[in-house]
């Protein structure tokens, strides 16, 4: 019996995040796959194509006509303390790059878009993305909806290839049977992405890049995992004395819109900080409406970029939304 | 905490190096620790086991964990959400607490990090099993001991 309750005494003490830490530094990943094109001239450009293996392909891209391969070769990046410094070149074949057999390009700069590189006996260049689809995020709210007078509020991401998008929306909607908190199903998000049509109504529609798109997947994707697996961060009204739904959807809309700016400030955020002197709408408004006043803000501090109704009509087709 | 933490984590490590001073005799039987790197992307088990050799901590009983950041942050939530985001999300405005969990009896208590050593260590006791009569005259004659020669020595009872 002793032997029993000694054994199954099992105490654990951990120790929550106790770190003094500053503001968060901008971090910017490094991924090279895919196509870079560098402008030499208004009318000559040179596409440098990056397999996910190792190997490079360069070609000509006159303004008119078809890319003509010039030279292909090995790559490798090379870490410098764990961030990558720079990339080497083994020209294969007959061909050469940057004029040689072999070239290490130094990596000035990185963001979610471009790259500055230097390379030796040519000087230093930027290469911008070429990327065939496009990428939209769109974050609608509504006020009114639900017995509280509050309602839906939820971001939807889109990635539009071939003219078919790819739609991904998770946050707190309006079912039949009330408020549902989860992965938003397409015939209810369809009737989000219009123009607010009164004051009880937000949408902010902007066109985002590839990185953007696939951090604020990540975290959709995330959230949909722990909605599947019964993992969500808040669980229980006793344990918070909140709503936790609410506090949910606070936690799904901050991190989709703060990982926009993970990289850079592309986007003018508000600060969802919960710092009475940054942060108004937490500190006056309960959490169930705190993801539309939010939305609202971010509306009226990026409305330069915001996509209007037509011209978003026009990209985003929706009878051509594919199903996931 | 985590591996390069200079802030409040080497703090609490001597705390709890403290705590598990006193009560060495059951580290690793039926007490553990667990120290969970809220940073599971920058600490591997390689760089925990140098912060708990760099201080002294790689010790029987007391691990030194990390693992996904999906599972880590739905820990973290789990045990030491304050119903707050401001502070749930902010690492640097922390609960500042220990987790004490025993599973056989389902307690469920904390113990602030920064507290007296008398605190800690009685709040761990609150996770013990429960005492048979017999347990419960050991440890009341214990305490009486205890109380008595505070009062000898300073006219009062001093430590509760």
């Amino acid at each position: 019996m002793k032997l029993n309750a000694i054994i199954s005494l099992l105490a654990i003490v951990l120790l929550s995040s106790t770190a003094a830490v500053a503001q968060e530094k901008k971090s910017c990943s490094f991924d090279l796959v895919g196509t870079w094109k560098a402008q030499l001239s208004p009318t000559e450009a040179i596409l440098y194509r990056f397999d996910s293996k190792d190997a490079v392909t360069v070609l000509s891209a006159p303004e008119k006509g078809e890319p003509q391969q010039i030279a292909t070769a090995k790559y490798e990046v090379i870490n410098e303390l764990g961030k990558p410094d720079s990339v080497s070149f083994t020209a294969t074949g007959k061909s050469r790059i940057f004029g040689s057999i072999k070239k290490t390009m130094k990596l000035v700069s990185y963001d979610d878009t471009s790259i500055t590189c230097a390379i030796p006996g040519i000087g230093t260049t930027r290469w911008t993305r070429v990327d065939p689809d496009r990428y939209f995020i769109v974050l609608a709210a509504r006020n009114g909806e639900f017995y509280d007078k509050t309602g839906s509020a939820f971001p939807m991401v889109i990635k539009l290839a071939g003219g078919v998008p790819t739609i991904d929306a998770f946050g707190v909607y309006a079912a039949k049977e009330g408020r549902a908190f989860g992965t938003v199903p397409p015939d209810i998000y369809k009737k989000y992405f219009a123009e607010a049509r009164n004051d009880s109504e937000t949408t902010l529609r902007l066109e985002i890049n590839l990185r953007q798109y696939e951090r604020a997947l990540k975290v959709i994707k995330e959230w949909e995992r722990r909605d599947h697996e019964g993992a969500l961060l808040y669980t229980t009204a006793a344990e918070t004395l909140d709503d936790p739904t609410a506090l949910n959807n606070i936690l799904v809309v901050k991190a989709v819109t703060e990982t926009l700016n993970q990289c850079s400030e592309d986007i003018n955020l508000y600060p969802l900080n919960y710092v009475v002197k940054d942060d108004w709408i937490t500190f006056n408004l309960g959490s169930a409406y705190v993801p539309f006043y939010y939305f609202k803000e971010l509306r009226k501090r990026n409305e330069a970029r915001h996509i209007p109704d037509q011209k978003f009509q026009e990209l985003v087709h929706l009878p051509n939304v594919a199903s996931r | 905490m985590y591996a390069q933490c200079h802030g409040a984590c080497p703090l609490v490590t001597t705390v709890m190096k403290r705590t598990y001073r006193d009560l060495k005799d059951r580290m690793g039987k039926d007490l553990f620790f667990y120290s969970i790197s809220v940073k599971p992307q920058d600490d591997s088990p390689a760089a925990l086991k140098h912060y708990a050799q760099m201080r002294n901590v790689d010790l029987p009983g007391w691990y030194f964990l990390t693992g996904d950041a999906y599972d880590i942050e739905t820990i973290r939530f789990r045990l030491f959400n304050m119903g707050h985001i401001g502070v749930d999300t902010d690492f640097a405005m922390h609960s500042g607490t220990f987790r004490i969990v025993n599973d056989a009896t389902n307690y469920w208590g904390h113990a602030g990090a920064f507290a007296s050593q008398q605190h800690i260590l009685q709040r761990i006791s609150w996770a013990d099993p429960y005492k048979t009569p017999a347990e419960w005259d050991v440890y009341a004659q214990k305490l009486q001991a205890s109380i008595n020669r505070d009062v000898k020595k300073y006219g009062y009872r001093r430590e509760f």
